[in-house]
């Protein structure tokens, strides 16, 4: 669904069952796909996920 | 979401084109300034096949006007074939030349890989595999013998090379808009 642009379905399968934790970029790409298409919740997902990255990154 | 807290371990920070990412999400959400890059909808996993791919086939190419990331023999292929005119191929305001980068990174993925698996005997095993040439295909082998394991190795190898891709665009100076419905029906 990242592949295909469907932002509101990549919202609704992080909103239900959350990441594999290695596939941050992925979700990442599914989530502003969803902000692009504004899909109800994306905003939400990527303020998440906004706080998420630099945490990987070891904080910037 | 409870999910936030449980999938940052030590060992996955700092992977190359998070920052990027971070970037261009902080951009969207309006919590950082715009990265001066060029928006382009490039998939990422072409873009990486092409980087890490064989040397022998020469790189590629990413076209600017759609965004599509195209092997050197394709290119030449469309050429021949005549779907391609000569002159666009050449044409370097349409291209973004991408020279292959070899499998160095992809090498110490699977080393990094290794060391996160938590059974002794498998990383044991996996650890053997990778020694000397051949040794991506025989890592692959041995692998297949844990299929969860092979699962996640999958997901750990795509997600890097996805990050050194989105990276590597950043520093060409563009970025990846948002996949738009691009492909239909996959």
């Amino acid at each position: 669904m990242v592949y295909r642009g469907d932002g509101p379905a990549v919202v609704s399968l992080l909103d239900r069952g959350g990441i594999p934790e290695d596939a941050l970029q992925l979700a990442n790409d599914g989530v502003l796909a969803a902000l692009a298409q504004q899909a109800e919740g994306a905003h939400e997902l990527a303020r998440l996920l906004a706080v998420a990255l630099p945490a990987r990154l070891g904080g910037r | 979401m409870s999910w936030l807290g449980c999938w940052l371990s030590p060992s996955q920070r700092g992977w190359e084109g998070d920052d990027d990412l971070a970037d261009q999400l902080d951009s969207l959400l309006g919590t950082g300034a715009t990265p001066l890059l060029r928006s382009l909808p490039v998939d990422l996993a072409e873009l990486a096949g092409i980087l890490e791919g064989d040397p022998g086939y020469g790189g590629g190419r990413i076209d600017l006007t759609t965004g599509a990331a195209w092997p050197e023999e394709s290119i030449d292929y469309a050429v021949d074939a005549g779907a391609e005119e000569e002159d666009a191929a050449d044409d370097p305001g349409r291209w973004l030349q991408v020279n292959c980068e070899g499998s160095r990174a992809g090498y110490q993925d699977m080393e990094l890989f290794i060391a996160s698996v938590d059974d002794p005997g498998q990383a044991d095993h996996l650890a053997i595999a990778v020694e000397g040439r051949g040794a991506f295909r025989r890592f692959k082998d041995v692998l297949a013998r844990w299929p969860e394991e092979f699962q996640r190795w999958q997901a750990f190898s795509e997600e890097r090379q996805r990050g050194r891709a989105r990276s590597w665009l950043a520093s060409a100076g563009y970025r990846v808009s948002p996949a738009s419905h691009r492909h239909p029906g996959m």
